[in-house]
């Protein structure tokens, strides 16, 4: 089905971990036991969200250079200066498996 | 009022027209966009020019705002390489300098700003360059890649910062000279340039403040060196000038809109000439953050030379053509990337009679919070975001701050932002 990304453990609550999906580097973070994934690399320049602020209750992580937050769900960009989505992605847990199912928008 | 199918002509395709278009379309605008710059190229992002361009670490691909396809897609036209000269508020009309006449229902203004010039002797030398257009910055890139080492910037803005910080990171030898005690001490005050002393002078930079350029000199035409008003020597493969910026205000004056340090505008980005708006670099436009803190209603005139204030102010023309009754209230911020750190500035303190401090300043993480009568005014983060996030929202609520939590190095100041906000 998915893609295999790693184990359920390597991803506790409340924290951002990077894996590598179809090329890409993506940002996994659990809150409150869901997983969400985004692309890792910011839309606007160049600078990882896994570097960055995760605002768990506002299902948003934030690029830690000019500081654009994106919200976990859909990707979008809560406020400039990036004004592209980042890619979001459906991430699965199978019996302690992760997985990466596929990208939901279309950044 | 505005028509809905009328033809939008936008002069200026950059940071604000650019938004302006892209909004409109947006709103679901279906009449005609024009957009006319002077400049050859594609719309691109203006903050790289003094960075990642001049570096060569990215070309213009990397950051132009869309591709040629984007305007076609969306029915906005684009005339590249064409100046106005002039505008006729009654025939409703704008004139190329090349004589060709255009017709708008709404004209949007968005003609930013051009440099200010040094007026010095040797100042038309070759290697003197400014970087405010694409092609300034390419051509500083070009000869800094043949090879130019020595670098002198003039001026210590934001602009002039960045841009000796880029360049004495890619090893090169760079002298920057500010007329006042310390780089953007103008905008931050006296003891975060103090801070900027330091940082430059760790950096390798050579620093000279309290003076200016009295002379540029040269050998076959090309500048060789530049000369202080005290009489010091700034050897020089290149000079890059970075002082100031003057707002092309001149095709709002012949249109007969009321120019003040600006074009003045409403909150909807207005004109005292009907259909002709004005935004971006050149709008003096009303704002809640006009004086300091966010007071009540009361709102003064800005002109602020930011990114953000100029996507917004496109946002907001666009939305007023549209029929909204939004009008544009935003926090103004922006950001300046310097060795590594992105400075972070949210609010629009021009006085303030209190600073607090927070975080450690030696590892370049630290947040200053500027205050005027117990009220947040402004602020500057690096390196710190959870104090920024919360900066912009205790700004934004213009709410009484409790003085303690926020010198308090251990409180969570987004916490505290989130519990008084309303
Ligand atoms: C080097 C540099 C670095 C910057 N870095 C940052 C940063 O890090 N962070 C930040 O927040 N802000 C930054 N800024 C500020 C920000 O880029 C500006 O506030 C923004 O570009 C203003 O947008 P604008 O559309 O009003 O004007 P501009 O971007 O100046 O564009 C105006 C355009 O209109 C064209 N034009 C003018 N007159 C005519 C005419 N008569 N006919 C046809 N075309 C005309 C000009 O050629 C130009 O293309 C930077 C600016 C510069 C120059
Ligand atoms: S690189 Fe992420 S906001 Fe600029």
């Amino acid at each position: 089905m998915g893609t295999k990304v790693g184990k359920s453990e390597e991803f506790p609550e409340g924290e951002v971990r990077v894996v590598e999906y179809e090329g890409r580097k993506v940002c996994i973070a659990r809150v409150e036991g869901a997983l969400y994934g985004v692309d890792n690399m910011c839309s606007h320049a160049e600078a990882y969200l896994s570097e960055g602020e995760l605002y768990a209750e506002d299902l948003e992580i934030e690029c830690p250079l000019h500081g654009s937050t994106f919200n976990l769900v859909d990707g979008e960009p809560q406020d400039l200066p990036a004004s592209e989505p980042v890619r979001a992605y459906e991430v699965v847990e199978d019996s302690d498996e992760v997985e990466i199912v596929k990208q939901t928008n279309d950044a | 009022m505005a028509t809905q199918r009328g033809k939008v002509v936008i002069v200026g395709a950059s940071m604000a027209g650019q938004s302006a278009a892209v909004e409109l379309r947006k709103q679901g605008y279906d009449g005609e966009i024009l957009m006319v710059s002077q400049e050859e190229h594609l719309p691109y992002d203006r903050p790289p020019l003094s960075k990642k361009i001049i570096t060569r670490e990215w070309d213009f691909e990397k950051i132009k705002l869309k591709d040629a396809d984007f305007y076609s897609e969306n029915n906005i036209q684009l005339k590249l390489g064409h100046q106005i000269g002039q505008v006729d508020p009654v025939a409703k009309t704008i004139t190329t300098v090349s004589m060709e006449v255009i017709g708008y229902d709404v004209l949007i203004l968005a003609t930013g700003g051009r440099p200010r010039r040094l007026d010095v002797p040797g100042r038309d030398l070759d290697g003197i360059h400014q970087v405010l257009e694409y092609s300034d910055s390419l051509r500083v890139a070009e000869e800094l890649g043949a090879g130019a080492q020595r670098v002198v910037v003039v001026g210590g803005g934001f602009i002039g910062a960045e841009a000796a910080a880029a360049l004495a990171e890619h090893g090169k030898d760079v002298s920057l000279i500010e007329v006042s005690p310390s780089p953007m001490s103008y905008a931050l005050g006296s003891e975060v340039g103090d801070v900027f002393n330091r940082i430059f002078k760790e950096e390798g930079v050579t620093l000279d403040t309290k003076t200016t350029i009295a002379s540029y000199h040269g050998a076959d035409g090309r500048v060789t060196h530049a000369k202080s008003f005290d009489g010091k020597v700034f050897e020089a493969d290149l000079v890059i000038e970075c002082v100031g910026i003057l707002p092309n205000v001149e095709l709002a004056e012949a249109a007969g809109c009321r120019v003040d340090n600006g074009v003045v505008v409403d909150g909807f980005m207005r004109t005292n000439v009907e259909d002709v708006y004005a935004i971006g670099d050149i709008a003096r436009f009303p704002s809640h953050y006009a004086d300091g803190p966010r007071n009540g209603e009361a709102t003064g005139l800005v002109r602020i030379e930011h990114w953000a204030v100029a996507i917004g102010h496109g946002a907001a023309a666009a939305r007023s053509i549209c029929g909204s009754d939004d009008p544009y209230d935003e926090l103004p911020w922006f950001w300046s990337d310097q060795f590594g750190v992105t400075y972070n500035y949210a609010g629009h303190a021009t006085t303030w009679d209190q600073t607090v401090w927070r975080g450690d300043v030696g590892e370049r993480k630290f947040s200053v919070f500027y205050l005027r009568e117990g009220r947040l005014a402004g602020a500057l983060c690096a390196g710190r975001p959870k104090d920024f996030r919360a900066a912009k929202k205790l700004l934004s609520d213009g709410s009484p701050i409790d003085l303690e939590v926020l010198a308090d190095p251990d409180s969570d100041l987004l916490k505290y932002a989130k519990s008084v906000s309303s």
